[in-house]
């Protein structure tokens, strides 16, 4: 074993060093998917699952479905299902000899001079509402600064909205930002749920990519 | 030029949040799933010993919660409430996960905050400690990750577990005592 375990101390003397130990190294926080809040909002519009084969209303005793959804049978002789596919080829065939290529090429001219533009990107990229958290209990105050904000971290501060939950939100074009949070006024992190790069100054930033999809 | 200035609505309760997604602003729903993806996203981690099968989970919690907010009573309450969600899932998730007899998957999030001072040796105690949750038994380990690393009160953890608190402290009695077992087994070799 690579790390020494210290003694446990007796039951209901407080934490003991032991469990203190292994406590600590499961608050780690874990990186999770970078689209994992786009996946569940997205998730939040899917249809449920629909059964294949649900119980149907005039399956029930006392109901009576409407005649255009009843099931009919109908009893036709060799001959009239001979006659009746004949009527059907003739039908098809007259059609396709009214409307010829040419006609349908014509149509499809009219509709594109008919004022329509197509579709171009003409604005600027919307601005995308990015929501930063960091999780720690205890801290003091927590503020934040990254490429949005020319690094200066006494724009932005973190608001806790719940015990140890830490949390802002910021409008932002879309592209890549890196950023990092300070805990207390001094210390410097990366935000461990993001992917993180190396910075001039020793410590990772962390970078997020806003994208315009997730605007709303 | 970006903008910095915070929206109003990120500091909201969650009470205001909850009753904002209810009046038809399902968009404000984002706001409660980044505020509590990190920290319950770590619980479901370390539950179920893999990063996949936590997304999942914490997923399911989160769309399960949405489709039955109408039904949370203590919106201000919104996140032991939550919880008990995703503890429910965690538990399906690692009942599914004992059919297919996957004892323990060691993905890279035990390694991504290794330390700098000895990144192999912090490395390996990870691995064995994880190795050594994940071979608790469910209750136990449920029970441990609710006490110690997520830091409840046993009244919380019997509100969100549905178990009596004597049941509760004897669980994590027996889950300190067992992965004392595992880590002095491992010491030992």
């Amino acid at each position: 074993m690579r790390c020494k375990v210290t003694e446990e101390s007796r039951e209901g003397q407080g934490l003991s060093p032991f469990i203190a130990q292994i406590a600590a190294e499961l608050k780690r926080p874990v990186r999770l998917d970078p689209r994992f809040d786009e996946r569940v909002m997205e998730a939040l519009h899917a249809p449920e699952v629909i059964p294949l084969h649900p119980t149907r209303q005039a399956d029930k005793p006392g109901t009576r479905r409407p005649w255009i959804a009843r099931t009919w049978t109908l009893h036709v002789s060799p001959i009239g299902a001979f006659a009746a596919a004949a009527a059907l080829v003739g039908v098809v065939a007259f059609g396709a000899w009214q409307l010829s290529p040419i006609d349908q090429v014509q149509v499809a001219s009219e509709q594109f001079t008919d004022g329509l533009t197509p579709v171009s990107n003409t604005g600027a990229e919307p601005l995308v509402v990015h929501q930063f958290t960091y999780y720690q209990k205890g801290l003091q105050s927590i503020s934040l600064e990254g490429d949005f904000n020319d690094w200066n971290a006494d724009s932005t501060s973190l608001t806790e909205v719940s015990p140890g939950v830490w949390t802002v939100s910021l409008r932002l074009r879309p592209g890549v930002y890196e950023y990092q949070f300070i805990l207390n006024g001094k210390q410097r992190v990366a935000d461990p749920t993001m992917p993180q790069t190396s910075s001039d100054f020793g410590s990772p930033n962390s970078v997020v990519t806003v994208s315009a999809k997730v605007a709303r | 030029m970006t903008q910095t200035r915070g929206l109003p609505i990120q500091n909201d309760s969650d009470a205001a949040i909850v009753a904002r997604v209810l009046a038809g602003d399902s968009g404000a729903y984002s706001v409660i799933v980044a505020r509590y993806r990190a920290q319950y996203g770590r619980y479901a981690v370390r539950m179920l010993g893999s990063r996949e099968d936590a997304e999942e989970a914490l997923q399911d919690a989160f769309v399960r919660a949405y489709r039955s907010l109408a039904k949370c009573d203590e919106p201000e309450r919104f996140a032991p409430w939550f919880f008990r969600i995703l503890a429910n899932r965690c538990r399906t998730a690692g009942t599914r996960r004992g059919r297919r007899e996957r004892t323990f998957v060691n993905d890279e999030i035990a390694l991504l905050s290794a330390s700098e001072e000895h990144p192999a040796e912090r490395a390996a105690w990870r691995e064995e400690l994880d190795r050594a949750l994940q071979r608790l038994d469910t209750d136990q380990r449920e029970a441990f990750l609710l006490k110690h690393v997520e830091e409840l009160g046993y009244d919380d953890m019997a509100a969100i577990t549905g178990v009596g608190v004597s049941a509760l402290k004897m669980r994590v009695k027996r889950a300190c005592e067992r992965l004392r077992e595992l880590l002095d087994e491992v010491q030992g070799d």
